[in-house]
C-alpha cells in the first residue's frame, strides 16, 4: 500500500533530490535498504530515549547515502519524542577551535534544533516554551510562583557548568514571556544560540556571566541534554556531517584538537557519563583510516574505534561505534526507483510517467555507464532518474525509449583531497 | 506523552476553534494563544504530536507564516472535543 504522499512532501522530495541533497522530510516514501544500519540507529535511538548514550560513526564513499541515512535517523529519534540537532562541519564549523568557529558549530546546531512537531528546525523555542508551560501549569496547580517552579525545576542543572546561567537565561524567557517584553525572549534564545560574542553584552541584556565560547560548546550541549528531558522529551540526538572536514585541517594541532574532543564525547558515550544524549557522525573513508591525517591517526580514537578482527569474511559486527555503508542491491535500487517514481506522481498510479519496463531499462543503461557504482553510489543515478521524470513530464509527446539512452550518469567524483590545507609540518621540513 | 498539564484539553479546544482560516502569521497564532492562556510554543508542540498520533500529519506548519492543515484541524477539534466529553 502507498502511503499518502502530500503536496508539501512531494515538493520538498523532489527539489532535493535533483539537487543531490537529502530532503528534511518525507523520507519514509522511498527509503530502501540498509535495513541492519537502520536497525542498530534505532536501538541507540532507543537507549537514549531510555536515559543512556550512544555514539556511532557512519562511514561510506561520497554519494553513498550518509547523509540520508542521519537523517533518516533523526525521523526516526523524533517519533520516540527525541529532540535532534544536527549541522554540516565545514572550515568556519568546528568542534574544537579557537577563532569562533565551535561557537559557529554551536549556533549551527540551535538553529536546526527539531522536534517532531518542527521536523525543519527553529524549535529551540518551541522547547523552552514546553518547559516554561509545564512549569507554569504546576505553579498554578500549587499556587506557587511559576519563577520559583522553575528555579525548582532546573536546580539539577546547576551542578554543570554554566548550569547556573543556563537556568537564568530560561528565567529570563519566562519573564520576557509573561511581561510581554519580546526583546527579553530574544535575548535569551541568542544566548542559547550562542549569538553574542562579549560577556558585557550578555550581562547588560540577561545578567550572566557567561556566553556560550568555543571552550564551552560540548558543556552546554550537555546542558542541553539535561534541559530536554526537563521540558518532556526523551532525550537529544546530535548529528555531525562531513567530518572530512577535520581530516582536510592542515594544522596538526587544530586536527587533533577536534580528534580530542571526538574522544571526549566518544568516552562520555561509552562511560555513560552523559544522559540522554548521542552522537551520529557522518564521513568518508579517508576521514577515518588515514593514518597521517584520519582519525586513525589519533591514537586514543584509533585503538577504540579499531574493527573487530573478526568481523571479515562476511561475518559482521555493529556493536562498535563504526558502522560502514555498503553498495544497496540491484533489488534496493529498482525498489528505489519504484518509489521515486511514486513520489514523482504525488502517490497516484495513474500519473505514473513511466512504465516498469522504462525501470528496467534505466537501471541497465546506468550499470552500463558507470557499473557498480549507480548502486554503491546511488546520488548521481537518483538525480538522472528525477531528470528523465521532468523531461517526461514537460514534454508529453517525447517517449522514455527517446531519452534513456541520451542519459549521461557518472560516477561520483571523489572531493575528498579538493581543498585540503597542506600539512603544516611538511611546510616546516620545506622551509 | 503528555503535555497538556494541569489544564487539560479546554484551552486547546478553544485555540482551534478561534482558528478560521488555513494561513496565519505567527503574531496572530501568539496572540490566539495568549488569549487562552498557552504559549504558543507549548501549544504548537502539543498540537502537532497529537496530529501525529491520531491522523499522521502536523496541524501547523512554517515559521512567520503559519500554515494550518484544515483537515487535520476539524479532525483534531472532534478527537479533543469527544476526549473532554
Amino acid at each position: 500500500m502507498n502511503l499518502q504522499i502530500r503536496p508539501a512532501e512531494r515538493a520538498a522530495i523532489v527539489q532535493s533530490l535533483k539537487s543531490g541533497v537529502v530532503p528534511r522530510i518525507g523520507l519514509q516514501h522511498f527509503q530502501v535498504g540498509r535495513k541492519i544500519e537502520l536497525e542498530n540507529l534505532l536501538q541507540d535511538v532507543e537507549a537514549i530515549a531510555a536515559g543512556g548514550t550512544a555514539f556511532r560513526f557512519i562511514i561510506g564513499d561520497y554519494g553513498s547515502g550518509k547523509t540520508f541515512l542521519l537523517t533518516l535517523a533523526r525521523t526516526v529519534a523524533h517519533k520516540q519524542k527525541l529532540v535532534t540537532a544536527h549541522a554540516d562541519l565545514n572550515p568556519s564549523r568546528r568542534l574544537q577551535a579557537t577563532g569562533g568557529q565551535s561557537r559557529s558549530l554551536h549556533a549551527e546546531l540551535m538553529r536546526n534544533l527539531s522536534t517532531q512537531s518542527r521536523p525543519e528546525g527553529a524549535a529551540l523555542p518551541d522547547v523552552i516554551e514546553r518547559f516554561v508551560g509545564s512549569a507554569r501549569d504546576l505553579a498554578e496547580r500549587d499556587n506557587r510562583a511559576v519563577e520559583e517552579v522553575i528555579a525548582e525545576r532546573l536546580s539539577s542543572l546547576k551542578e554543570l557548568v554554566n548550569g547556573y546561567d543556563f537556568a537564568t537565561v530560561i528565567l529570563k524567557y519566562w519573564e520576557g514571556f509573561n511581561n510581554d517584553r519580546p526583546e527579553l525572549r530574544d535575548s535569551a534564545i541568542r544566548w542559547l544560540r550562542a549569538e553574542y560574542s562579549t560577556k558585557t553584552e550578555a550581562r547588560i541584556d540577561l545578567g550572566v556571566r557567561t556566553i556560550i565560547d568555543d571552550d564551552n560548546v560540548y558543556d552546554m550541549l550537555k546542558l542541553f541534554a539535561r534541559f530536554v528531558r526537563l521540558s518532556g522529551y526523551s532525550g537529544l540526538l546530535i548529528c555531525l556531517d562531513e567530518l572530512v572536514n577535520i581530516y582536510k585541517l592542515g594544522n596538526t594541532q587544530a586536527r587533533n584538537g577536534n580528534y580530542e574532543q571526538i574522544l571526549r564525547m566518544l568516552n562520555d558515550s561509552l562511560q555513560g557519563s552523559a544522559e540522554g544524549m548521542g552522537f551520529f557522525m557522518g564521513g568518508t573513508p579517508v576521514f577515518l583510516i588515514d593514518p597521517r591525517r584520519g582519525a586513525y591517526s589519533y591514537e586514543a580514537l584509533a585503538s577504540r574505534l579499531a574493527a573487530n578482527p573478526f568481523a571479515k569474511d562476511g561475518l559482521v559486527d555493529y556493536s562498535g561505534p563504526v558502522i560502514k555503508l555498503g553498495c544497496l542491491t540491484a533489488e534496493d535500487m529498482c525498489v528505489l526507483l519504484l518509489r521515486l517514481r511514486n513520489v514523482y506522481a504525488g502517490g497516484d498510479e495513474s500519473k505514473y510517467l513511466v512504465t516498469d519496463e522504462a525501470l528496467d531499462a534505466f537501471m541497465v543503461h546506468c550499470y552500463k555507464k558507470i557499473g557498480e557504482a549507480s548502486y554503491r553510489t546511488p546520488r548521481n543515478t537518483i538525480i538522472e532518474f528525477l531528470n528523465l521524470l521532468s523531461v517526461l513530464e514537460q514534454n508529453p509527446a517525447v517517449t522514455w525509449e527517446e531519452l534513456i539512452d541520451k542519459s549521461s550518469v557518472s560516477s561520483e567524483s571523489n572531493p575528498d583531497q579538493a581543498d585540503v590545507e597542506e600539512d603544516d609540518d611538511l611546510r616546516t621540513v620545506r622551509l | 506523552m503528555d503535555n497538556r498539564g494541569s489544564k487539560g484539553d479546554i484551552p486547546y479546544i478553544n485555540l482551534l476553534e478561534s482558528i478560521k482560516s488555513n494561513e496565519l502569521s505567527l503574531a496572530d497564532f501568539s496572540q490566539r494563544c495568549r488569549a487562552v492562556n498557552l504559549l504558543p510554543g507549548e501549544a504548537r508542540t502539543y498540537l502537532n504530536e497529537l496530529g501525529y498520533d491520531k491522523v499522521g500529519s502536523p496541524l501547523i506548519e512554517g515559521d512567520d507564516e503559519l500554515f494550518i492543515d484544515c483537515q487535520t484541524l476539524e479532525l483534531l477539534k472532534h478527537e479533543l472535543a469527544n476526549s473532554t466529553c
